[in-house]
């Protein structure tokens, strides 16, 4: 009954108000493409505004030419025909935000997809909005733990860094950026996942699988999905910036991946050719540059001062026959703060996650790791980087030293501690533990076959006696001697 | 063929001023024909507009009032209007 109450009082109200005179912008639409409208008329409307069309279909104006006005549909595009009526609406595109947002899966415009209620939400985040200024910033100095022993190890990524993970398909692009959102369980990072142009099958599988590993407390699912209009495809990255900075400014840290920003760029290709603005390398337009780096800067570590709170962005990109000097890509690894590069040859061989450690880097991810890491990693940097060099020469073996063969064996080894089965993230601790062996030379006397079992070892017995060892690393993120001495009796107990 | 530059210039400033007149040109929709006292009504409630070469159409699908159009401006002061308004308002309480 309150409910109908409250109905019956807005329609009186609603019904009381005098005839307001106010002056509408209006236009006719003269065109209609793919997802792309052209109208006449709407001669004040301003860019990056919105535009109603009959039964509530959104429009968002993108090109203002001298006398035609370019808009992309929001939603169904199908129900608009030429001649209809378009309103301005005076106000630009904005999503609704709110702490109801985690767990759910939502559109561009921030509707729910999962079947759920309405988002209640009193607060509108701007979709494009100029990134923090220079001022606002703090240096990126806190890790943000990927769970994945080589990452963590080799290309470490902070708190506001933007990591490209690059690759071509099936060589586990995605697995990367999701089993980083796993292992932020219990960390007090919101994780967003943007899918655009995904299968839906597949956006399907990510929120089944966030949702078994309790992911789905802390996860945001933004999906534009291969069947959505161009329109909506290009939106959904921002649309996931927007709702992450809802969260930042509430001084929280965020993690966002796109994936992929491939299927961006050609979703804005598309628009860009329909709208008939030039086109230039690979048809793509003069500005798509810029509809990355705006989108990425967006990524930053506000300091302490300003409400604190950061957006790390983890963008994926997809090579075709690992050709990284595509102009996307190259785009793209000139936007980031580093890249990691998977390959399909290692994928085959069984190394995975497939990441080339030579082409990877982290720009500004080596200030923000822990001690600890550090302490295990600079050792086994050096000693990856040695069976580099020498794996080359190793394949006419003749006559080595015994120098090179110690170089090549403990090389070997470090590569095979540096597997991981997939959604599996592993703590500091744990990954401190195995890395401080292998690059120790405990597994140096192992078969290879054997290193996997030994890793598993480990773990067991670090988790039956040395829980208290495990917790200590965790906490401080300092390993000392005696930390040392403590991994090693347990090293020596299992072998 | 060589244009005086100049004469270039204000045949240019012609066609706009023209095209702005037309674009600028008042369109009244009317449910009904409307008298001339109606008329008076509504040029005394508009004065800023100009209403000397005003056309005035008939469209009945408005239901009651009128429709006043100068360029791409709107203003809707039509029961049509108003309705689909009110459903819009009772699309978003629902």
């Amino acid at each position: 009954m309150k409910l109908i109450d409250e109905y019956i009082k807005t329609l009186e109200k609603e019904l009381k108000n005098k005839p307001k005179i106010s002056t509408e912008e209006t236009g006719i639409v003269s065109q209609v493409k793919d997802g792309v409208v052209i109208l006449e008329g709407l001669d004040r409307v301003a860019y990056g505004e919105l535009i109603e069309f009959k039964k509530n279909v959104l429009g968002y104006v993108i090109d203002l030419t001298e006398d035609e006005v370019g808009a992309i549909i929001l939603g169904d595009y199908t129900s608009i025909a030429a001649g209809d009526v378009a309103r301005a609406l005076g106000y630009t595109l904005s999503v609704p935000v709110s702490e109801g947002l985690l767990g759910r899966v939502v559109d561009s415009l921030g509707l729910p997809l999962d079947g759920k209620a309405a988002i209640k939400s009193k607060t509108l985040y701007p979709v494009e909005k100029i990134a923090a200024g220079v001022v606002k910033r703090q240096p990126v100095n806190v890790p943000l733990q990927t769970g994945i022993k080589s990452i963590d190890a080799l290309i470490p990524i902070g708190r506001g860094q933007r990591e490209l993970i690059i690759g071509d398909r099936g060589t586990g692009k995605t697995t990367i950026a999701i089993d980083t959102i796993l292992n932020q369980k219990g960390e007090d990072v919101v994780c967003i996942y943007c899918a655009i142009g995904q299968k839906n099958s597949k956006v399907a599988a990510i929120v089944e699988l966030l949702k078994k590993n309790g992911a789905d407390k802390y996860s945001i699912v933004v999906s534009a999905s291969a069947a959505d209009s161009v329109a909506m495809q290009y939106l959904a990255p921002y649309t996931a910036s927007a709702i992450g900075e809802f969260f930042m400014d509430k001084g929280q840290d965020v993690l966002v991946v796109y994936d992929d920003l491939t299927k961006h760029a050609w979703s804005y290709r598309q628009m860009s050719l329909i709208l008939r603005r030039p086109a230039g390398r690979e048809a793509y337009p003069g500005d798509v540059f810029y509809l990355h780096s705006r989108l990425l800067e967006r990524a930053c570590r506000i300091d302490k001062k300003y409400g604190g709170g950061s957006i790390t962005a983890l963008p994926i990109i997809e090579t075709l026959d690992g050709d990284l000097s595509a102009y996307i890509p190259t785009n793209v690894i000139s936007i980031t703060d580093g890249q990691i590069s998977l390959e399909t040859d290692l994928f085959n061989s069984g190394i995975r996650p497939a990441i080339n450690v030579g082409l990877s880097v982290s720009r500004v991810g080596g200030n923000a790791q822990t001690k600890a890491m550090k302490a295990v990693a600079g050792k086994l940097k050096l000693d990856l980087a040695q069976y580099r060099d020498l794996a080359a020469f190793s394949q006419f073996e003749s006559e080595l030293d015994e120098e090179t063969k110690k170089f090549l064996n403990r090389g070997a080894k470090v590569t095979q501690i540096l597997k991981q089965k997939k959604n599996r993230p592993l703590n500091l601790a744990e990954q401190v533990s195995i890395l401080w062996a292998a690059s120790n030379g405990y597994l140096d006397k192992l078969p290879i076959e054997e290193i996997e079992k030994f890793e598993t070892k480990l773990l067991e017995t670090l988790k039956l006696k040395g829980k208290k060892w495990l917790e200590k690393i965790n906490k401080n993120k300092i390993m000392d001697e005696r930390d040392g001495k403590d991994l090693e009796k347990m090293i020596k107990d299992i072998s | 063929m060589k244009i005086n530059p100049k004469l270039k210039k204000d045949l240019k400033s012609f066609l706009l001023a023209n095209i702005q007149k037309e674009q600028n040109r008042v369109l009244v929709m009317s449910a009904d024909t409307l008298g001339s006292d109606e008329k008076k009504v509504l040029s005394k409630k508009f004065s800023d507009l100009n209403w000397n070469e005003a056309d005035f159409q008939v469209d009945s699908s408005i239901i009651a009032g009128v429709i006043i159009k100068v360029g791409s401006k709107t203003i809707d002061l039509s029961l049509m209007g108003s309705l689909s308004k009110l459903s819009n308002t009772l699309y978003e309480i629902d």
